[in-house]
């Protein structure tokens, strides 16, 4: 438990950093001066800009940390994760086609495309399939949704439209509202509620799915909670900050050695793990300061990718 | 101290009859050897028990209840399975491993999972983890498992597998205590010699059918080795009970 609190703390710290940093200079006891028209510049950047921003860079991250562990779990796989299986640009592709349809739309069309990517995976990996068909399995996922994005790109009514939903695409936190964070909330604690009731579940089936069955778990059931809560969580996420990939992958892995494997524990780390590295690298973009801001899903994919290279090598180093 | 029945139960697989109208009962403190050829249906019949697969006819009863009106959680409070493949998705402990039998009680009883590697000879690797163990003693561990859920009736299928002579005996010694105790045991077996000096009762499993079931000093005769399992054998005796070695092959 001394962890999970250190952790909590650690997040709540970045939180404090994070709404006290900003394209403006302005320090958040700016709020409690007597200028009026300074209070009110502050409240307005740190309330309305700021803070959404934390409170979606903390909730997208603990619902990819989460689902990626759940998956983890669920596929016996440490290479699972939303983005590399290709249901972040699924999820992208749902809310793509849904932006043609009007704004709120967006987060249906993101959490249908996500419940469409889960289906076909868990399908696909519903009795002993191995890694490497389901990787492929998820690049070809991840190819098709890329290309159908791509089409509605090429055929958007707009160069303005285009240009909006290319810089979407890239994964953001910044410039989002409390409207994002009202609409996407409800569905990823929805989520975050029926991807942590596969706990014991996924326990039992480090031992396999006939353990697991003779233990008591009934396996349809645990499936489509993976698979429903991993579609409310980052269909959610991915319709309101674009997709952001790889927290999925590397916060498990960070946290199983130091958390163990025991989904009471493992599940509540990896949604504050994912929450802690993603919030950290949204302060980093913004405090690096380049004359263009880095966009949050470019920058964790510049330190995922790599990553999931060397985690390749290990795996051949060991076959 | 369950008593298990399968009652003429039938299964298919795409259209491939798997079991075709088995009958088999075990009652407390037996330990039987279910023993057939690859492919006779040994594994299906033992699914058939967890509810991993359901029959297409016939029905199973536990303690004279039909399976299939018990909850899952009460059925593995009751019924303890090995399977043949063992897996270790992850790094966990061996003591994990084996608290993991304590899932249907909900309940971490601490007692029960050390009782479970004491039975095995594991306790001083509670803290490895399963990955890092030989394949010996990862079955070891993973038989833990399963005595760990205390269930009163324990199926296993090949537990012998893969094994070196050493482990070999040792599951089998501890499976033999189980039934002592007033387990009702069920292990599938393919090692004729093995299951012919542990188990009190043998049947024999042959095109979906329990072709002969009985004691193993007289069940395995010569027609009928040659007639499901394709071998005539050598037989002997030892510390009082009889052997016997797969001497031919027979087309």
């Amino acid at each position: 438990m001394k962890i999970l609190a250190a952790m909590l703390a650690l997040l709540i710290a970045l939180a404090a950093v994070s709404s006290g940093i900003g394209a403006s200079h302005l320090s958040p006891s700016a709020l409690w001066s007597d200028n009026h028209a300074l209070a009110e510049l502050a409240r307005q950047v740190v309330v309305d800009i700021r803070l959404p921003r934390t409170v979606l860079a903390i909730l997208t991250g603990a619902s990819l940390g989460l689902a990626g562990a759940v998956l983890q779990g669920l596929l016996r796989n440490p290479l699972a994760d939303p983005g590399i299986m290709g249901i972040s640009s699924t999820a992208a592709l749902g809310s793509v086609i849904a932006f043609y349809f009007g704004f709120n739309l967006v987060v249906a069309g993101g959490v249908l495309g996500s419940l469409a990517a889960v289906l076909i995976l868990v399908t696909l990996a519903g009795r002993q399939t191995g890694t490497l068909t389901l990787l492929l399995a998820g690049m070809a996922l991840s190819n098709l949704a890329i290309a159908l994005t791509s089409l509605a790109l090429n055929l958007a009514p707009s160069p303005m439209a285009t240009y909006e939903i290319l810089f979407w695409l890239l994964g953001s936190v910044a410039d989002r509202s409390w409207h994002h964070v009202t609409i996407a909330l409800p569905l990823m604690l929805a989520g975050w509620a029926v991807l942590g009731s596969t706990g014991k579940g996924l326990d039992a089936l480090a031992l396999g799915e006939e353990v697991a069955h003779s233990l008591g778990i009934n396996l349809i059931r645990l499936r489509w909670s993976a698979v429903a809560g991993t579609a409310l969580a980052v269909g959610a996420a991915v319709s309101v900050t674009g997709s952001i990939g790889f927290i999925g992958l590397v916060v498990p892995h960070l946290l199983r050695p130091l958390v163990g494997h025991r989904s009471a524990r493992l599940l509540p780390a990896c949604a504050l793990g994912g929450a802690i590295l993603l919030l950290a690298a949204d302060i980093v973009i913004r405090l690096l300061s380049l004359t263009v801001e880095l966009k949050l899903g470019v920058a964790t994919a510049l330190l995922g990718a790599p990553f999931l290279l060397v985690k390749v090598l290990r795996m051949r180093e060991r076959e | 101290m369950s008593r298990l029945v399968w009652n003429e139960v039938s299964l298919q697989r795409q259209g491939r009859t798997i079991l075709n109208g088995a009958s088999l009962a075990v009652s407390p403190g037996e330990m039987i050897g279910l023993v057939g050829p690859n492919g006779a249906g040994k594994t299906a019949l033992l699914r058939l028990a967890t509810g991993f697969e359901k029959p297409i006819g016939g029905e199973i009863r536990l303690d004279g209840a039909p399976l299939s009106s018990l909850p899952a959680a009460e059925r593995a409070r009751r019924l303890a399975y090995l399977p043949q493949q063992p897996e270790a998705a992850w790094p966990i402990t061996v003591a994990q491993a084996v608290s993991l039998g304590r899932l249907p009680h909900g309940d971490r009883n601490e007692d029960a999972v050390h009782r479970a590697l004491e039975a095995v000879g594991m306790s001083e690797f509670a803290e490895r983890p399963l990955t890092r163990l030989s394949g010996g003693e990862r079955a070891l561990v993973l038989l833990a498992r399963a005595l760990a859920v205390e269930a009163g009736l324990i199926m296993l299928d090949e537990p012998t597998a893969n094994l070196d002579p050493a482990h070999q005996l040792r599951v089998m010694e501890v499976l033999r205590k189980r039934a002592d105790q007033g387990d009702a045991v069920v292990a599938v077996m393919h090692d004729l010699s093995l299951a012919t000096r542990s188990c009190d009762r043998l049947a024999v499993l042959h095109k979906g059918r329990i072709a002969a079931d009985g004691l193993p000093e007289t069940i395995l005769d010569d027609p009928l080795l040659r007639e499901v399992f394709s071998i005539t054998v050598t037989r002997g005796q030892m510390e009082g009970r009889p052997f016997l070695v797969p001497s031919r092959w027979v087309a």
